[in-house]
């Protein structure tokens, strides 16, 4: 029963921390996300032109969750075909392992869907 | 996760399956291949799974499916599921689904093993099945699907009476508001009346078998709206006494076959009554009883009927509220009536296509004032509007064509500034343009003044335009006395201008013109002077006709860059050096460059590149060298015209690879082209601008222009060459041949003994060779041989019994001295004519009274044979000489 106990406090301090920890990039992109979201613009054409700077939870059409900062959602509708993100669908966007959503709904993207979505 | 709409390629990741949490998963309308994976069934949180427009994806089975408990949408359309026989079943499993679209997935029938009782899936609203091959017996387990609103079964493979199939679907509590059961063509029987669905808004019956007439009471559901019965066998409008329709708004009984007089309903029985299509019937008049009226009806449509007399008194006590009235294509006659001009709302009249004739003028139009579409297109109306008359209405569209709106330009036009399309062709006109004309509309998308005349020049420069779509401007001046040089054109797709006098070069053309020029027609005028090798940016062309005008210089090498040309005419210019590559002119289907001077060899690429070729006429130029055998590749090709030239070598044994004319099933295609297609609000499509090629043929002897039939007729054309050789036998495969002319060249050997085989032959033209031998006996069945000529060869013998051959005259024998038999005056020796029946007796007396001929008939046959004894002693190149002679001698005798 001692042993459980400890284990509890430890595991409860390493939630506490970790808890801490993600606060402190509050409302602050995760460089590895938008290292991710460059790579993604990169591949291809479209009209991404808004994906510059270091806040890339600002960025047209993606937003962060609040309490991590971790990109949660990628919405980039296309309403005209002829407007719409141009290139390869690159695996880069498996690097946003917090995706909630994604809708890239009517763009002009080919490739594969990469494997590590799943 | 939405990824639909883009064009993801490759198989659809099994992973997928691990984000347990998906709500939506939407991958359709991408080119994804393979199997649909079935680890998705884990996504056990799924509400939404979209695959639509999946047209490479295909599924084994859907058991998977089974497990999506939480699943309230389903899209698999143009998934291939025709593997997934369990489909059915395993949808059904599915607890709380709400939409299911399985459109055109190929799914089979079921059988009836595979389908448990179907007790879940009542959750159902809309299913749709359009576009498989599911038969009747489905329909039972639709039954319990109590929420359903709408079914959607329409081009199935359904069956049977159409009172049975809807007797199945009846269940106790059904809320079913719209069905669509149209374009099930097994389906048949008479029309029940809906009794079992209380609710039903709209039922499509479009393109089934039903027949008979209406049932008396056909529905009583308050909510009933919408009755599309296009494309039935109806045969009898039996609507006016018991029939009740008191909600219906919408009725389409087109394309069927209704007939006799119909007589407009009773204001109880169709009050509410909004639309009504009885296009394409045969209905012969309409009659209207006193107390019929439709007050809220706002469209009517009697078109393609065979509506006769006058036009129908229209009331506007009775159509007050008709907005759009078509009676197009009939044979209505006599004059517009005085009552069409209070019908205030009307937008559209449509009255083309009929025999109408009489004045038009200003009490027709005055209350007309919402007009916006005026189409009397092909009638005989004559428009008589004073031009101080203030017209109502803003025209957007006026037809006219073959009215009289002539001698002078009509002026009244000019208050017309709206309009956006102007068919004023064949039209009486004999004028110049008036200068305000061309300030009249800056958005007149379609212009077709042809058919008049016209004169004087075109402006120097057209205002600029401002219209919706430059996709669809088409102007069209051919067939006038216009003169001048050509002005730099407004943005167009069509530009005809054929038959006119227009004078001046080309060489700026490319410049001042439009790069979306799909179709130029600038034939029959009098252009002079080179082509720029310019026309590379015309990347949108299809038809280019240049024949017929005085253009001289080299053909440019940028035709060659023009992807999707179908059609070059330059023939009869004086273009000059070798035919440039158009090896890059894939669609080329018609190619004429007859008549210039054209040198160097019959181009080898023809054949390699171009398989689209239909017509192919290079005649009457300097080309030379053997008939490629590479043109043996090109299968659709029916018209072949090399003659006039200076070919040498012998015909290709291959021509009998021509799958166009070796095979009587191959299927025609028309060389018909619409320049313009206007899709109206009612999905109407007003196709005008529409031309067919033409191209001058020679057949029967006589040089003739086939436009509308071009595409049937098959002709093999090599006269006057110097082709050498025999008649390859091979040629009597082309049993789809039409006309063949192989005269004038120095053919030699036997006509092929199976000629009898080309029994589509109506022209036959072997005559100036030196073919030799007996006339094959087949000869007699080419039945359809209308013209045939085989004059100056050295044939021998008795010309073969049929009547075809010896309805001939004689001069399609003549110049071959050893032939024999009539229709020849010369009989074959041994045989003798017994004078017994009474119409012999007449023959030979008619014969007797014309001793000289017989006698010089003799004399003649003696003369030809010691010329012939003579001829075959001397070379061939004193042949002619004798054949000369013997010709001399064969007339003076007659």
């Amino acid at each position: 029963m001692k042993q459980f106990s400890f284990l509890f406090c430890v595991v409860s301090i390493l939630c506490i921390s970790l808890v801490c920890a993600e606060n402190f990039h509050l409302k602050k992109c995760v460089e590895t996300e938008r290292q991710a979201l460059l790579m993604f613009k990169e591949s291809g054409n479209g009209s991404l032109s808004s994906w510059k700077g270091e806040e890339c939870c600002k960025w047209k059409g993606i937003s962060c969750d609040n309490l991590t900062g971790h990109v949660s959602s990628l919405h980039l509708p296309a309403l005209d075909y002829s407007k719409g993100l141009q290139g390869k669908l690159d695996s880069s966007i498996c690097e946003l392992q917090y995706l909630i959503s994604i809708n890239l709904n009517n763009n002009n993207l080919h490739g594969k869907i990469p494997k590590c979505i799943g | 996760m939405n990824l639909g709409s883009n064009d993801l390629e490759g198989k659809i990741p099994k992973c997928l399956g691990s984000l347990g949490n998906l709500i939506e998963l939407n991958l359709g309308g991408n080119k994804l291949v393979g199997v649909l994976p079935s680890s998705l069934g884990n996504l056990s949180n799924l509400q939404t799974l979209d695959f639509r427009f999946s047209y490479f994806l295909t599924a084994k089975d859907l058991e998977w499916i089974s497990h999506l408990s939480n699943l309230r949408y389903l899209d698999l359309s143009f998934v291939n599921l025709t593997l997934a026989v369990d489909w059915l079943s395993s949808i059904s499993r599915i607890p709380s689904l709400f939409e299911l679209h399985l459109y055109k997935c190929g799914l089979h029938q079921v059988t009836p093993k595979s389908i448990p009782h179907l007790n879940t899936s009542i959750t159902l609203k809309s299913l749709s099945l359009s576009y498989n091959e599911i038969q009747s017996s489905i329909l039972k387990y639709f039954r319990n699907m109590s929420q359903l609103q709408e079914l959607q079964l329409n081009t199935n493979k359904l069956s049977g009476k159409l009172s049975d199939n809807i007797q199945q679907l009846c269940s106790t509590n059904n809320g079913l508001k719209k069905l669509d059961l149209s374009n099930n063509p097994f389906i048949g029987g008479p029309l029940p009346d809906f009794a079992c669905f209380s609710l039903l808004e709209s039922i499509s019956l479009q393109n089934t078998n039903i027949v008979g007439s209406f049932p008396k009471s056909l529905v009583h559901m308050p909510s009933f709206a919408s009755l599309p019965l296009s494309q039935n066998h109806l045969n009898v409008v039996d609507i006016i006494d018991d029939t009740s329709l008191p909600n219906i708004q919408y009725l389409d009984l087109s394309f069927n076959q209704l007939n006799g007089s119909l007589t407009l309903f009773e204001i109880a029985k169709l009050a509410l009554l909004e639309s009504l299509d009885l296009s394409h019937n045969q209905l012969s008049g309409v009659d209207i009883i006193d107390d019929a009226s439709l007050p809220t009806i706002h469209f009517l449509d009697l078109s393609f009927n065979q509506l006769n007399g006058s036009l129908p008194l229209l009331e506007i006590t009775k159509l007050a509220s008709l907005e759009t009235i078509d009676l197009s294509h009939n044979h209505l006659s006599g004059p517009l009536p005085h009552t069409i001009g209070q019908f205030s709302s009307l937008k559209k009249l449509l009255l083309s296509s009929n025999k109408l004739n009489g004045v038009v003028n200003e009490t027709h139009l005055s209350k007309l004032s919402q007009l916006e579409i005026l189409d009397v297109n092909h009638n005989s109306l004559s428009f008589n509007l004073s031009s101080d008359w203030v017209q109502p209405f803003k025209l957007e569209r006026l037809y006219a064509s073959s009215c009289t709106l002539g001698p002078k330009f009509p002026v009244w036009l000019k208050q017309q500034g709206k309009l956006v399309n102007l068919e004023i062709s064949n039209s009486g006109i004999s004028d110049s343009f008036p200068k305000w004309f061309w300030n009249l509309s800056s958005s007149l998308e379609y212009l077709n003044v042809s058919h008049n005349n016209l004169y004087g020049p075109l402006p120097k420069s057209f205002p600029r335009m401002q219209v919706k779509a430059f996709d669809h401007v088409v102007w069209d001046f051919s067939f006038n006395n216009l003169n001048g040089s050509l002005p730099p054109f407004p943005k167009l797709v069509s530009l005809f201008l054929s038959n006119n006098m227009f004078t001046g070069s080309l060489s700026s053309f490319c410049t001042s013109s439009s790069p979306n020029l799909i179709y130029l027609d600038l034939s029959s005028n009098f252009l002079v002077g080179k082509l720029s090798d310019c026309w590379g940016k015309f990347q949108k062309l299809k038809v280019l006709n240049l024949e017929k005008n005085n253009l001289s210089g080299r053909v440019p090498n940028s035709f060659g860059t023009l992807k999707q040309i179908e059609s070059l005419q330059l023939n009869n210019n004086n273009f000059f050096g070798e035919i440039p590559s158009l090896i890059l002119c894939r669609n080329l289907k018609l190619i004429d460059v007859g008549d210039n001077n054209l040198q160097g060899m019959v181009p080898m690429w023809i054949g390699h590149h171009l398989h689209q070729l239909i017509v192919l006429r290079l005649q009457a130029n300097k080309l030379q060298g053997n008939i490629p055998t590479s043109m043996c590749h090109l299968s659709f090709l029916q018209v072949l015209d090399l003659s006039k030239n200076n070919i040498t070598g012998e015909i290709p044994q291959c021509f009998s690879h021509i799958v166009a004319l070796s095979n009587l099933t191959f299927p025609r295609k028309v060389f018909h082209y619409i320049s313009l297609r206007i899709f109206d609000t009612n999905n109407d499509v007003f196709e005008i601008g529409s031309f067919n090629h033409k191209v001058v043929l020679g057949l029967k002897g006589l040089d003739r222009e086939y436009g509308k039939n071009l595409g049937l007729m098959t002709t093999i054309d090599l006269s006057c060459n110097h082709l050498t050789g025999e008649i390859p036998r091979s040629i009597t495969k082309l049993v789809a041949l039409v006309g063949l002319n192989l005269s004038g060249n120095h053919l030699t050997g036997l006509i092929p003994n199976n000629i009898g085989h080309m029994k589509m032959l109506e022209s036959l033209d072997l005559s100036r060779n030196h073919l030799y031998g007996k006339m094959p006996t087949s000869f007699s069945s080419l039945t359809f041989l209308g013209y045939m000529n085989l004059s100056f060869n050295n044939l021998e013998g008795k010309i073969p019994l049929g009547t075809q051959l010896q309805s001939f005259d004689p001069s399609s024998y003549v110049g071959n001295n050893r032939l024999c038999g009539p229709p020849l005056i010369n009989l074959c020796p041994g045989v003798v004519i017994s004078p017994t029946s009474n119409h012999d007796k007449h023959v030979i007396t008619s014969e007797e009274e014309d001793k000289l001929i017989t006698f010089g008939f003799y004399v003649s046959l003696v003369i030809g044979f010691f010329c012939w004894i003579l001829g075959s002693l001397w070379n061939s190149s004193d042949k002619n000489i004798m054949e000369t002679c013997l010709f001399q001698i064969f007339q003076q005798v007659e």
